[in-house]
Parts: structure tokens; sequence; C-alpha cells
């Protein structure tokens, strides 16, 4: 059945249908739609759901709903998703498995309440201390954020980690149909026989804690998790490459602004110009391997993100000097248009012929 | 005096601001003076006063927020002078938040702006959850009742999926909203449609105007 649902209402949706039993948040534009929303649902599917008094104490119940094995959720924006930092990295070094959401805004500090993408390095670099990566699913449609957040529980229950969905604030607000279809989300529920749900004389206290005092004992779980962490990448990069030999220009954007993209090379197409959208959906693990097997009519790469360039720095990784990278990007809350995106790959297409 | 107050309710996605758009440009193009409010205190974007300079250029007046109509505001500042300036012979067309929570605003103008005598005008679309059958959509319209402390006094057939809304569509909602429009004794004042699917289908809309247009305004193009 297809509804029209905000992106923030379809980000929802997917928790509830995974089987999310409890949310824990605090209002903040442009994701105040979802504690909203959960608010109104969670009672209806026997979850809880508590406005708490701060990010940091929201982040921390989703600590201790974790443990306890049931499927829990946080959401905020940007400065909000920067209060959780601790949180996070308590939770990777626990290996509790949970999602979170950032619906982001215009940056730093405060900042304004438009969109923007300029949380890039705080979802894949991490604010939090210590050694760790969290899987960050950044999607495109409303549709797409719905389905990708049934798929982020079960990767954070499978891998056992926080995973993190990267929206930005016009996604978190702009209304799409939404293919919803309860009897198709098959939502892997495993089985958690770490959690500290009681253990009633039958087995072992389970304890969860990410601290260990013995360097040796740390260091064994740190190398652990980034065996995980290497599952991870092997299993659960996901990446939209529309290149085809001929194209001369791959342009990368993630999240709404891909879409942007999509119109600019629908506009390219009719000047004679091949371009062509990469679209990352995992933020990490990156889909570095796209930018080793581009055809060999590529001349240039050009990036477009809002913000001052920050994704630009995993291409470049991926990229390893084979082409020019190039950018574009506005931010503090401006969007570009699809006309701005066809100027820049026209300026850097002139400077080819020029060569 | 005619009726030429009109007040726009609805669920969030209803299309309370593509209406309140098409029904300012269609009253300009009758020469019409219109003032068009923006008291949508609720929502962070997809807000009237974002099309500020579209307004301009169409002679239409645009009140929004007593701090310059930015569009980044996340302040619920109303322009309260308003009211106070509206003249009989203008047509008014106020565009309210969504739900009872951005209604509710309007009680408070409610003596100096509307006298006996306006429309209120609420936008529905069987598409959104929560308004998806008639029960639903007669539950909602007491929910206004109460909280703004008037009378919908008229409905606006709004169904629709953005870009992608078929003539099944629109006459999927008609569906639900004469149901409700019987049951409460409302009529049906607006269909808001795209001009080539009221081509198709012109026969089957009731209603007792029609606001037709090409492309929606408040949303981008995007793919």
């Amino acid at each position: 059945m297809k509804v029209l649902m905000k992106g923030n209402e379809a980000i929802c949706q997917g928790a509830i249908n995974a089987g999310c039993k409890a949310f824990f948040g605090y209002p903040i534009t442009p994701q105040s739609e979802i504690p909203e929303y959960m608010a109104k649902k969670m009672e209806t599917v026997s979850g809880t759901f508590i406005q708490a008094e701060s990010e940091l104490a929201a982040i921390h119940m989703v600590y201790g709903a974790a443990a306890t094995g049931i499927r829990a959720m946080t959401s905020s924006s940007s400065p909000g998703i920067a209060l959780k930092q601790e949180g996070i990295s308590y939770l990777a070094g626990a290996d509790l498995p949970c999602v979170v959401v950032n619906v982001s805004r215009a940056g730093p500090g405060l900042g304004g309440i438009l969109p923007s993408q300029a949380d890039y390095f705080q979802a894949t670099r991490g604010g939090g201390n210590g050694d760790y990566y969290l899987p960050v699913y950044a999607p495109s449609t409303a549709n797409e954020a719905y389905e990708l957040t049934v798929k982020a529980f079960d990767v954070a229950d499978m891998y056992r980690t926080p995973v993190m969905i990267l929206a930005d604030g016009i996604l978190g607000q702009m209304m799409e149909p939404v293919e919803i279809n309860e009897n198709e989300i098959e939502s892997k529920i495993i089985e958690k026989n770490w959690a500290a749900n009681g253990e009633m004389d039958k087995r072992p206290r389970n304890v969860v804690s990410s601290i260990d005092l013995v360097a040796s004992g740390l260091e064994e779980k740190n190398l652990k998790r980034f065996e995980i962490y290497e599952k991870i990448k092997q299993n659960e990069t996901m990446v939209d490459n529309g290149v085809k030999n001929g194209d001369t220009i791959a342009i990368v954007a993630y999240g709404t602004p891909s879409r942007i993209v999509l119109n600019a090379i629908d506009l390219l197409k009719e000047q004679g110009i091949k371009a062509a959208l990469i679209r990352p959906i995992t933020l990490w693990p990156y889909p570095y391997e796209v930018f080793a097997n581009l055809p060999d009519s590529i001349d240039n790469i050009l990036v477009c993100e809002l913000s001052m360039g920050q994704m630009i720095e995993d291409v470049k990784l991926g990229v390893m000097g084979k082409y020019p990278v190039h950018f574009f990007g506005r931010c503090g809350g401006v969007i570009f248009t699809p006309e701005e995106i066809v100027e820049k790959v026209i300026e850097i297409e002139s400077k080819k012929s020029k060569s | 005096m005619s009726k030429k107050t009109y007040i726009i309710t609805g669920h969030y996605g209803s299309g309370k601001t593509e209406f309140s758009l098409n029904l300012a440009l269609k009253l300009s193009k009758q020469n019409e003076k219109i003032t068009i409010a923006d008291l949508d205190s609720v929502n962070p974007y997809f807000r009237t006063r974002e099309k500020q300079d579209f307004l301009i250029q169409n002679n239409i007046h645009l009140v929004g927020s007593s701090l310059n109509n930015h569009t980044g505001q996340d302040i619920p500042a109303l322009d309260f002078s308003f009211a106070s300036n509206i003249k009989n012979d203008e047509y008014v067309i106020v565009d309210l938040g969504g739900e009872d929570v951005g209604a509710r605003v309007i009680s408070s103008f409610k003596d100096s702006l509307c006298g006996n005598d306006y429309n209120f005008l609420c936008v529905l679309n069987s598409f959104r959850a929560e308004t998806n059958t008639s029960d639903k959509m007669i539950n909602f319209i007491h929910k206004i009742n109460t909280a703004t402390l008037l009378k919908i006094s008229g409905i606006v057939n709004n169904g629709h999926m953005l870009h992608y809304t078929t003539k099944d569509d629109i006459l999927a909602c008609q569906y639900e909203i004469e149901k409700v429009s019987k049951e409460l004794n409302i009529p049906i004042l607006y269909t808001q449609i795209r001009s080539d699917i009221y081509e198709q289908i012109k026969e089957k809309i009731i209603s007792k105007h029609i606001i037709t247009f090409e492309t929606l305004k408040i949303r981008e193009n995007w793919q």
C-alpha cells in the first residue's frame, strides 16, 4: 500500500515494522516529527517512548534498553548528535546494537535549521573516543529511508554494533509516496544470548560494559571488533553506480542532493555531455572499489555535497590519484540547483578541451 | 459583503500551502487585492513565506513572520499587525499550520479577522495515513473545530501523491470526501487538480469550484 509520508515518518514506520520497542528522544528541528510520531505509535505496539531530559540522557537510555536485548532507537539533528557522541562510543565499546538517526542541519554549533550534509565526518569518523566505526546509511528518498531503517536494525543485531541513519533535513521534511508492506518485512530477529535480561539462576550473569582495565584484554576486544568491521566491509557496502562506458564525468553525491544531481545529468545530456551519478548508500563502509573499476571513458570526478567538502576525502582515497577530483558544494542551509551543477561540469569540461 | 476571508486548514501533507497559493493566484488574475498570511508556526520547511518573490511578482501581499519572513526561523513568530491592517475590500487567505496544533493559532485572530463572514476550508488528502478514511476525516474536522473555536464551512478535495498523482487517486479521495460531506453537511467547495488530469475526468468531479494548476509550487521538481 502506498501512502504519503515525510521522510521522518518513513524512518519511524521502518523502525516500528522492524520491531523497535523503545524510543528515547528529544525535540530538535528538522527531526521533531520522529519523536512526535513515536510518541503516538510506540504505545500501539506495546513499546516504550520517553522524551528524555536531554540528548545525552536519551542515548544512555538507548544503552540501557539495548543491553536488555530489545531493539532501541534514538534520533536527533546535528548538534544533538554531537551531544550523543559519548554514548555512541560507549555503545560501540559495549558491542550494543541500536539505531541512531541524524536528520542533519547546517552547522557548526547551533547553526541553522535548514538542510546540510556537513555531518559526514561526524558520522563516518565519529566524535566519540576510541577505535570504532558505525555502519552509516544515507537514504535519498522517503521509501529508501523506510527500507534502510529496517535494514539498520538487522545489521545492528547481526554485527552487534550501533548503526546510524544519516538523512539530511530535506529528506526528513519532504513528503513522498512510500510503499509500506508489513508482510514483506523480513526482519531477522536474532537470539541475544549476551543480553542482560535476567539470568533466572539458569545461566551465568551477563555483564554489558565498555570498560576493561586489563590492557591485553581490551586489546583483544578491539581486535575482535575490527574483525567484525572487516566482515561489515565485505558484506554490507552499498552503492548505486550509474556509470556506463562512454560517460566522461562521474558525479559523486549521496542523500537527497544526489537527486538534484540526477536532474543536472539530464540537463547535461541535452548539451551532449555524458555524466553519470555514483551514489554511496553506505558512507561507512565506503564503496572505495567503485572508483577502481571505472570505464576508460571517465576523465573527471566531481563531488557534490551540501557542505564545504567532506565526503570528497573518501572519494580521493578511492580514486588514488587516478583522476582529477573536483568539488562543488553549498552550505549553511543553501541547496544547490541542477543549473549550478551543470555550470560546474561545463567549466570542468571546457578546461579539458584546452589541455 | 461577500465572504472574502479564506482560512485554510488540513493535515500535514494535505496540500494547504499549494492550495493557498493557487487560490491566491486565481483571485489575483481576477484583479482582486489579496493578502496571503502564512500562520504556519509548526512546519520548519515548505511554507508559503518561501515563495515571497513569486507572490510579489503576482501582486499578492505576503504576511509571514514579524522577523522579516526568514525561512530558516525556528521560532513561531507571527506578524500580529496583519489583522488590524485588513481592509474590507480585500481578500485574505490565511494558511494555517498542520493539524490541530497548527490551526489553534487562528483562535487568537478570530474577532479581528473573521467577523461572522468567513470561509473555513479543510483540505483533505486520503493518501495521508491520518485522513485515509471518511471516519478519520470526520474526526479530524471535529478536532480542528475544537482547537480553533471556528467551524469548517467547506471541504477541499486535494487527493494527491505529489508528482505521482493519478486520476484514480483523485476519485478515490473524492469517494471518501463525499461521505464526509453528507455526514457533516459541509459542501465540497473546491477540488484542486492538475490541469491535464482534470481534462480526463472533468465530468466525474463533484465540486462547486475547481482550482487547476500546471506544476507544484512548493516542491522542487527533482527526480
